[in-house]
């Protein structure tokens, strides 16, 4: 069996989970990994020996995440939020917060999920993270500044408007 | 404080996500300890982070389909791989084939099954029958040929000739009238003393004259052509060249043509 096997595989369920927080849609997601690992298979031979095998997948599937993302905003694609939502969270206080954390989430431009996924979930370093999303480390560090700014806001601005919602 | 470089937000979130350079932790470290805003705002940051794995976990967890498992897409791009080798090959050969086929085409020029293909096919059945045949090759032999002469001229219908080979060291053994769909054919028979039996073969047919056309079916050589409605075949396991040395002195022969 090919090395590739065995260095990749392990990858695939924080590649699915990366490809969904993006996308918010199960189908989606699995048709980028799936489009992700055959490209992955077919470049193995050409990749570079140096880098690591992660924040390579991570930029194979961040590219083509963007390209479809390019072209899905061309003909717009309605995901209830919600239900993405209930799809992932689980447990019982886990729902609620859950909710909120990726309706937050979901308010974020592309490139600042990218960051924060990359770094705060998967756990990328700054550098593997330059590496997968092709950015500098300043930048990474930048934006992830304002990744992290901009969530806590949504937030705030959720848990404010659904007690808003409580007191009336 | 040893250290007086001021500690820029950069620092703090490198700090909280263990990327921070050794030695610039304990000065990370005593700032969040007299800021503690920032430290509340870092504390803020961990619990979103905890919140947003959390809720992600179950994505993580999930089984993994088999037609991601890389075993599975590997067998995939083999098969795609075949495929396409073979798609190529098959492309590769059509083309060869139609070079090849180009020069056969000649034969099918009247049609894949034209009346001069058919004549061909009697020829070369006919050789392969009596080629063989020790006893009667032929049905009249030369020391008849005047019989011989009046008789196929009779049955075909028109004035027959028969060539004289002998310069290229045939000489005639004898013909025999052969049965066809349409009118009776006739066949002559030469051999050359050294074990090589040559046949040509006449039939009557309304086809217009073509050039020459060569045929090979598993080392018999034909040549065979129509002119003044008549179709001629000359068959022999011999050398292509002999062959066609043979159909032009036939053909001069049979043209009236000057020796």
């Amino acid at each position: 069996m090919p090395d590739s096997v065995f260095l990749i595989e392990p990858y695939i369920p924080a590649l699915r989970r990366y490809a969904f927080a993006l996308t918010r849609d199960h189908a989606a997601a699995d048709d980028l990994v799936q489009d992700c690992l055959e490209r992955a298979v077919a470049r193995w031979p050409l990749r570079r020996r140096s880098g690591d095998v992660r924040s390579w997948l991570f930029a194979i599937l961040h590219n083509l995440f963007i390209s479809r993302w390019r072209q899905a905003r061309r003909q717009p694609h309605h995901q209830m939020l919600d239900d993405a939502a209930s799809a992932v969270a689980g447990g019982q206080d886990g729902v609620l917060i859950g909710r909120d954390i990726l309706r937050a989430f979901n308010a974020l431009s592309a490139d600042h999920k990218a960051v924060l996924l990359l770094v705060g979930v998967e756990g990328l370093s700054y550098e593997e993270t330059g590496r997968a999303l092709g950015i500098p480390i300043g930048t990474v560090m930048s934006r992830l500044s304002r990744a992290r700014e901009a969530l806590r806001r949504h937030m705030e601005g959720e848990t404010s408007a659904t007690s808003l919602r409580r007191v009336k | 404080m040893t250290d007086s470089i001021p500690i820029g937000e950069d620092e703090l979130e490198a700090y909280f996500d263990g990327c921070l350079l050794p030695q610039r932790a304990a000065a990370v470290e005593a700032y969040l300890a007299a800021h503690p805003e920032a430290a509340a705002r870092l504390a803020r940051y961990a619990e979103q982070q905890q919140a947003l794995r959390a809720a992600l976990q179950s994505k993580f967890d999930e089984p993994i389909p088999a037609h991601m498992l890389l075993p599975s897409i590997l067998l995939r791009r083999r098969q795609l791989r075949r495929a396409i080798v073979l798609r190529i090959a098959a492309a590769v050969f059509l083309v060869l084939a139609g070079g090849v086929g180009g020069w056969y085409a000649n034969d099918w020029t009247d049609g894949l099954r034209g009346p001069l293909w058919h004549a061909r096919a009697n020829a070369v059945d006919a050789y392969r029958t009596f080629i063989a045949d020790d006893r009667h090759p032929v049905e009249l032999r030369a020391s008849q040929k005047p019989q011989l002469v009046r008789w196929l001229s009779s049955r075909l219908d028109r004035p027959i000739e028969i060539p004289d080979l002998s310069t290229l060291g045939f000489h005639l053994m004898g013909g025999r009238l052969l049965p066809t769909a349409h009118a009776p054919a006739a066949q002559l028979m030469y051999d050359d003393g050294r074990g090589t039996r040559l046949t040509l073969y006449l039939q009557p047919m309304a086809v217009r004259g073509t050039e020459f056309r060569y045929s090979e079916i598993g080392g018999v050589r034909t040549v065979y052509w129509a002119r003044r409605e008549m179709a001629f075949a000359v068959t022999a396991a011999a050398g292509r060249r002999r062959v066609l040395q043979v159909a032009h002195d036939v053909y001069d022969q049979l043209s009236g043509a000057p020796k």
